[in-house]
């Protein structure tokens, strides 16, 4: 076939065929398109998780209703954290009265329930219901006032020392907030061990790898 | 003797040597792809990339904090919808770049090879747009499965390359937006028609 009988193939009379094709061309490809993303939609959205057939973690393959990143086996932290020693210390220059907060310690302070999500920067996100200390009552029982933010760090930082979001930070507004917590149920249970027990941090709008797990350190500056 | 020369002679002939030769627009035969199908998964694309731009530099200064940006504790799942939608959006390009680049590659075959300056930084700024792309949408699915085949760290890897892809991204824009234009505006009869021939060169050509 050369060139000059192209033009009679694409002439007026193959014209409507032509046009039903690309039709079907492109509606296939946005078609392929909308299920991908209706598939990860389901990954992000808790009440679609159903359609969650392509993305790599979903509520139900879970412990306490919510996907698990980092295990404290992974994270070397299994024997120190079940210590009956074990402390959450509050330190820091903004801090008046430094504190070392045992597990019943944490259990005996003014508690609060927040809904919130686990948003992980790996694309599947999954709403759950905490229940801990807010950050603020701890920031009022270490006279912390006048502070930019609070430096948060896991057990895992001083036992995994190479392993990266082992701590975070956690600004002004987000420290202040009712709903941030150190976290010590989830879903009506005693955080799991996966799940950072004896407690973690959980924020409104924050990313899940700056939730920091088996907390051990806030360092208010 | 005669039957050995016969033999050799034909096996000469069933060697593929027409793919060796450089094709050109016209060797691609499918009359699926047109101006104005390139054009509709152009615009689709850039409106893709753009949303998972700028939720992916949202996500960025959340991760490293900027003086000028306390980032707010209200709406409880505003980052969960920043995520989402930079997950969505990325995953939902892959179907949407393969079609494109099925549909737009004869192009690159095209003769004279750079027709005007305009056309040769179009031509160029594929290269870490087509690359560029491809990185971000295999980085960021191999990401999500957790898989990191890249030995460098995936953050900064997919960060930057999301700067180059953009940075390419408006190249390709600028100089492509007036076909573009010309494809969604004209009847579809001109527009479905016009594929399978090059540009006729005149002075002062755009691509």
């Amino acid at each position: 076939m050369s060139d000059s009988d192209r033009p009679a193939e694409d002439g007026a009379g193959e014209q409507p065929r032509v046009r039903t094709d690309r039709r079907w061309f492109l509606g296939s490809v946005f078609a392929a398109s909308g299920i991908v993303a209706a598939s990860f939609t389901g990954a992000n959205v808790d009440a679609l998780s159903e359609l969650a057939v392509l993305p790599s973690r979903r509520a139900d393959v879970s412990s306490q209703g919510l996907p698990i990143q980092t295990r404290a086996s992974q994270a070397g932290v299994e024997d120190v954290v079940l210590r009956s020693d074990y402390r959450v210390r509050v330190t820091g220059s903004a801090v008046t009265s430094p504190l070392e907060l045992g597990v019943d310690d944490l259990r005996a302070m003014t508690k609060h329930t927040a809904e919130l999500p686990i948003s992980c920067v790996q694309g599947w996100s999954v709403g759950a219901r905490w229940t801990g200390v807010p950050v603020r009552e701890v920031l009022a029982a270490a006279g912390a006032v006048d502070f930019v933010e609070i430096l948060v760090t896991s057990a895992q930082k001083r036992l995994k020392p190479e392993a990266m979001f082992t701590s975070s930070r956690l600004n002004r507004g987000h420290a202040l907030h009712p709903d941030t917590l150190l976290a010590l149920e989830l879903n009506g249970e005693t955080l799991h061990i996966n799940h950072g027990f004896p407690t973690r941090l959980i924020a409104p709008s924050n990313p899940g790898i700056m939730q920091t797990k088996w907390i051990e350190h806030l360092e208010v500056r | 003797m005669a039957l050995s020369t016969t033999r050799r002679r034909s096996t000469t002939a069933r060697l593929p040597l027409h793919l060796l030769r450089i094709p050109r627009r016209s060797s691609y035969t499918s009359n699926l792809r047109s101006e104005r199908l390139s054009a509709i998964l152009g615009i689709a694309l850039g409106i893709a990339f753009a949303v998972c731009f700028f939720t992916g530099l949202a996500s960025h200064l959340i991760q490293h904090p900027v003086s000028w940006l306390e980032w707010p504790a209200r709406p409880a799942s505003l980052y969960r919808w920043i995520t989402a939608t930079h997950t969505i959006t990325g995953v939902a390009s892959v179907p949407l770049l393969f079609a494109k680049l099925w549909v737009a590659y004869p192009k690159l075959w095209d003769r004279p090879v750079v027709r005007s300056v305009s056309h040769a930084l179009q031509r160029l700024s594929l290269i870490p747009l087509v690359g560029g792309s491809l990185l971000l949408l295999a980085g960021g699915t191999s990401n999500h499965f957790y898989w990191y085949p890249n030995p460098r760290y995936f953050t900064p890897t997919h960060y930057w390359l999301g700067w180059i892809t953009v940075g390419a991204l408006l190249i390709h824009i600028g100089t492509t937006i007036g076909v573009t234009r010309s494809a969604m505006r004209r009847r579809s009869h001109e527009a479905d028609a016009a594929w399978s021939s090059e540009p006729q060169i005149k002075s002062g050509d755009s691509p």
